[in-house]
């Protein structure tokens, strides 16, 4: 935590503008490009933030992703003004989901975001607090 | 970036060039700049997509394609002709007519790119009906998508279709068939730049069957200013192979199958943006062209409307009774013909041109740079200091290759 990020950059997400949804992960995947960093690991990442952006759409009132690069490893972290996760272990299974029907009839809510995340990076840490919102991070190695 | 020598086929006139900019803005990959007033192309990222030759009202921009010079050193000559051909307008001339008079031209065959179409198709319908992973397959029909992905999307080479391009299976075929002839020469009329650099610079296969390629613009005019007729063998397809002139010809034929068909170089971009990410629906297999509506929107036809060509390309097929060529056994030879034809014999290799810097960490730090500079940019992609946009601009100054102050509203604030 403490070495400093060769590359910062940061993108707003708005809550329930599923129109927009997705374009903050697109905008990470372009960047980790521009870099030259590998396929394998764009994929990753690319994965992990879209559902971690699909969260706050689906969920939250507002939040943002901010992605850091260092040296060894990639880093996202997606903040959110929402409802937060009551259970979070609870939440990490797959299948569970608390995703209203109008948002499971969208094909979201399938209960899969978290464990994507969890499967497609190399550490998830998951700060909520019920009724303020939610800090999700995770981190991808670049071996 | 990499000095490597790659050749395209687009030129551009210094003379005819104004240094207006309409040819930057439009380059899908970013990949003309103008400096001292005049575009030029950085190499490594041209696609020969022709979407600046289409543009440009200077007509500065060009293909490089000889007139065929090197007819004269072949005693038997082939002539190739394109899907889109029989798009044109013939100014009331028959089709048979046109033919006879290309034949006057000194060529002994001419046969239609839709013959290779029909041995593409028939083969594309069996790897559909075989394969169950490595899905979405992309066509490799359209050699400017090929190169697409090559310098912009690497990533999804891997789904790229194992088989040659059409036009190349074709001539493969007729040298085996010919193999006895002497001083044999095969041709291509080609409808775009693409498919011209495709026979000068060929990707996934050693060496290109055809001995020369010429524009097919080259080629109408001739045609519409002789009306000596020869005579020699003719070729023709039949409606499948004629309808892959333009877009929708291989999904209509795959019409068993999830096919999804898309052309023009801009559309081609955003879905392939969406395939990196996983967002699309599932599909089979990609139908996919760099010009709008598919090759009857080549760059070098004397086309003035791709809509109105694609109607008289329809027209065209209407005439031909039969499904494949009645004048070759198109099913035979797709049973028969060697693999090594049929396939590509040589790996595709990304050509990645969006790099900052080939080091991670110089590209990070090129980055943080670009970002800094672009909040002193007016964010308005005026073009003037000859990037197509404030962003391109930043990251050229960034990487040392422009200086801030070519940015005229940046200069003139200080």
């Amino acid at each position: 935590m403490s070495e400093k990020a060769l590359l910062t950059e940061e993108y707003g997400v708005k809550g329930r503008d599923f129109e927009h949804g997705g374009e903050a992960s697109s905008k990470i995947k372009n960047v980790l490009k521009k870099l030259g960093i590998n396929n394998t690991i764009i994929r990753k990442v690319s994965i992990a933030s879209y559902e971690a952006e699909m969260n706050i759409v689906i969920y939250a009132e507002s939040g943002k992703l901010m992605l850091e690069i260092f040296k060894d490893k990639i880093r996202v972290t997606a903040k959110d003004k929402g409802p937060g996760i009551s259970n979070i272990n609870l939440a990490m299974k797959e299948g569970y989901s608390t995703a209203p029907p109008e948002i499971r009839e969208m094909g979201f809510g399938a209960g899969m975001g978290l464990p994507n995340i969890k499967k497609n990076s190399d550490r998830l840490k998951i700060d909520s607090e019920v009724g303020n919102g939610t800090t999700l991070l995770f981190e991808v190695d670049l071996k | 970036m990499k000095n490597e020598s790659y050749f395209h086929s687009i030129r551009i006139s210094e003379e005819k060039c104004l240094g207006c900019t309409h040819c930057m803005r439009v380059c899908p990959t970013e990949g003309i700049r103008l400096r001292k007033g005049k575009a030029y192309i950085q190499d490594l990222k041209c696609i020969d997509c022709g979407e600046c030759l289409r543009t440009c009202p200077h007509s500065a921009i060009t293909s490089e394609v000889d007139l065929c010079n090197l007819l004269a050193n072949f005693d038997y000559k082939i002539l190739i002709l394109p899907s889109s051909f029989a798009s044109l307008d013939f100014k009331g001339i028959p089709y048979e007519i046109v033919l006879k008079r290309l034949f006057y031209s000194g060529f002994n065959e001419i046969w239609e790119e839709g013959i290779g179409n029909e041995i593409f198709l028939l083969k594309t319908r069996e790897l559909l009906r075989k394969r169950k992973e490595k899905k979405p397959i992309i066509s490799t029909a359209c050699p400017s998508i090929v190169r697409f992905l090559q310098v912009n999307f690497p990533s999804l080479l891997y789904f790229l279709s194992p088989l040659n391009a059409p036009k190349d299976i074709l001539a493969s075929f007729i040298r085996e068939e010919r193999e006895n002839y002497k001083k044999l020469g095969i041709f291509y009329a080609s409808p775009c730049p693409a498919k011209v650099t495709s026979v000068k610079n060929p990707q996934g296969i050693r060496k290109s069957q055809f001995d020369d390629v010429f524009g097919t613009n080259n080629l109408y005019n001739k045609v519409l200013s002789i009306r000596e007729m020869g005579e020699g063998k003719i070729y023709l397809s039949g409606r499948v192979g004629l309808s892959m002139g333009e877009k929708g010809g291989e999904k209509n034929f795959l019409k068993n199958y999830k096919v999804i068909s898309i052309s023009g170089v801009q559309e081609a971009k955003n879905f392939f943006e969406k395939l990196e990410e996983e967002k699309i629906p599932p599909v089979d297999y990609i139908e996919m062209w760099s010009c709008a509506n598919g090759c009857v929107g080549g760059s070098l036809l004397p086309s003035e409307d791709t809509n109105i060509a694609s109607f008289r390309l329809e027209s065209e097929r209407k005439k031909r009774f039969n499904k494949f060529s009645k004048d070759v056994d198109t099913i035979k030879i797709y049973k028969s013909i060697k693999e090594e034809i049929l396939f590509l014999s040589e790996e595709i290799k990304p050509r990645p041109q969006y790099f900052l810097s080939e080091k991670f960490e110089e590209a990070a730090k090129i980055m943080n740079e670009t970002e800094k500079i672009l909040k002193k940019l007016p964010q308005i992609d005026c073009g003037s200091c000859g990037a197509p946009s404030c962003r391109a601009f930043a990251e050229d100054v960034a990487k040392g290759e422009a200086t801030l102050s070519e940015c005229i509203f940046y200069k003139n604030k200080r």
